[in-house]
C-alpha cells in the first residue's frame, strides 16, 4: 500500500482495526524520519521523543484533512517542525538571534562547501558522528541545517519558518557548514 | 534507515506510541459513532416534530370544517357575530358619513319625512277628537 492509501485507512473511523494496522505501517515507515528530525531540532533524545509521539497523534487526528497527492514526507516534516518549534516557544528557550556579524559577500555558498560536498561528507561519515555533531551545533544553526538538509526548505522558505532575516539564514547556514564540515575532514583524516 | 538524520525508534519507545495511537483511534471511532447516532435521533426527531405539526393542522381544520357546517355549533355563531358587527359597523359608518353632515347643515329637508310628520300630527288632532264630533251633522 501507498502513503496515501495507508493515510486514507487510517482517517477511516469506521474500521478501527485496520486504522491500526494503516497506523503501524506508517510508523514503521516514517517513525525514523520523525524521530530524527525532532531531535536534530531538539538536540535532546528524551524530548524529541516526547514530540514525536505528540506529532503522531496530530497524524491520526488530521488524517481526514490529509490531501492524498503522495506528499506524506514533506507533511510529516511540517508537522514535526511546528510541533518542535511550539515546545521551544512554549518553553521560551526558541531564539534564533544570535551574534550574526559577518560579512555579507561571505554567504555565498563557494564551490567547497556547497550542498553536495557537504552532504557527501555526511552520507560518507559515520551517521551516528554526523549527528552527534550537528546535535552540538547552536541551537540556529542546527535548526537552519536540519531545514536545508532534511526538509530540503530554501533559504527564503527557512526565514519564514524561523522568523528571521534571510540574511540570518544564510549566515546561520554558513556558519553551520564550516563547522560541520571542519569536523568531519579532521575525523576523515584521523 | 536511509538517511544520516534518521532515528530509529527504540521498541519501548514504539510500544509508547502505539498504545496512545490506539487509544486515539478507539476513542475517535466511538465519538463517530456518537455523532452518527446522535444526527440520526435528530433526523427523525424533526421529521416526527413536523408529521405531529401536520396533523394537530388536519385536525384543526376538519373541525373548523365541521363547525361551519353546523349552525347550532360556537364556531357558526362566532361567525354570524362577527357578521353581525361587521354590519353594525358598516351602517353606523354609511350614517356618519360626510355627505349625510354635509346635507343635514345645508338644511336640505326631506319633504316626504315632512309630510309623514303632519300627517302623524293630524292623527294626533284625530285622537282629540270627542264622540260628539262625530255626529253625523258636524262630519
Amino acid at each position: 500500500m501507498t502513503d496515501d492509501q495507508l493515510m486514507k485507512t487510517l482517517a477511516d473511523r469506521h474500521s478501527p482495526e485496520k486504522s491500526r494496522k494503516a497506523f503501524q505501517a506508517l510508523f514503521d515507515r516514517h517513525g525514523g524520519l520523525v524521530l530524527g528530525y525532532c531531535t536534530r531540532i531538539l538536540a535532546d533524545k528524551s524530548l524529541a521523543e516526547d514530540v514525536a509521539q505528540e506529532v503522531w497523534m496530530k497524524v491520526i487526528q488530521n488524517s481526514d484533512k490529509y490531501e492524498a497527492r503522495g506528499q506524506l514526507r514533506p507533511w510529516l516534516l511540517t508537522l514535526s517542525r511546528n510541533t518542535c518549534f511550539n515546545v521551544l516557544r512554549s518553553r521560551k528557550s526558541l531564539s534564533f538571534t544570535e551574534d550574526l556579524e559577518i560579512d555579507g559577500n561571505q554567504l555565498e555558498p563557494s564551490p567547497e562547501i556547497s550542498a553536495n560536498p557537504l552532504n557527501d561528507l555526511l552520507v560518507e561519515a559515520d551517521s551516528r558522528a554526523v549527528r552527534d555533531l550537528v546535535d552540538r551545533l547552536p541551537e540556529a544553526q542546527r535548526t537552519a541545517l536540519s531545514l536545508l538538509l532534511i526538509e530540503e526548505l530554501s533559504y527564503a522558505e527557512i526565514a519564514t519558518a524561523m522568523s528571521v532575516s534571510l540574511t540570518a539564514v544564510k549566515t546561520h547556514i554558513f556558519r553551520a557548514r564550516k563547522s560541520l564540515e571542519k569536523d568531519l575532514r579532521s575525523r576523515r583524516s584521523t | 534507515m536511509s538517511s544520516w538524520y534518521e532515528e530509529r525508534p527504540s521498541q519501548e519507545f514504539r510500544k509508547r506510541v502505539e498504545h496512545r495511537a490506539f487509544q486515539m483511534i478507539d476513542n475517535m471511532e466511538n465519538q463517530t459513532t456518537q455523532t452518527e447516532v446522535a444526527a440520526r435521533r435528530a433526523s427523525w426527531s424533526s421529521w416526527f416534530q413536523v408529521a405531529a405539526g401536520l396533523s394537530v393542522a388536519t385536525l384543526i381544520g376538519v373541525l373548523l370544517a365541521r363547525r361551519n357546517d353546523d349552525p347550532s355549533e360556537t364556531g357558526s355563531e362566532f361567525g354570524h357575530l362577527i357578521s353581525d358587527s361587521l354590519a353594525m359597523d358598516l351602517l353606523e359608518e354609511s350614517t356618519q358619513s360626510p355627505a349625510v353632515h354635509q346635507a343635514s347643515n345645508r338644511g336640505v329637508v326631506d319633504l316626504d319625512l315632512l309630510a309623514d310628520l303632519e300627517l302623524l300630527e293630524s292623527f294626533d288632532d284625530l285622537s282629540e277628537i270627542s264622540e260628539d264630533d262625530l255626529t253625523e251633522e258636524k262630519v
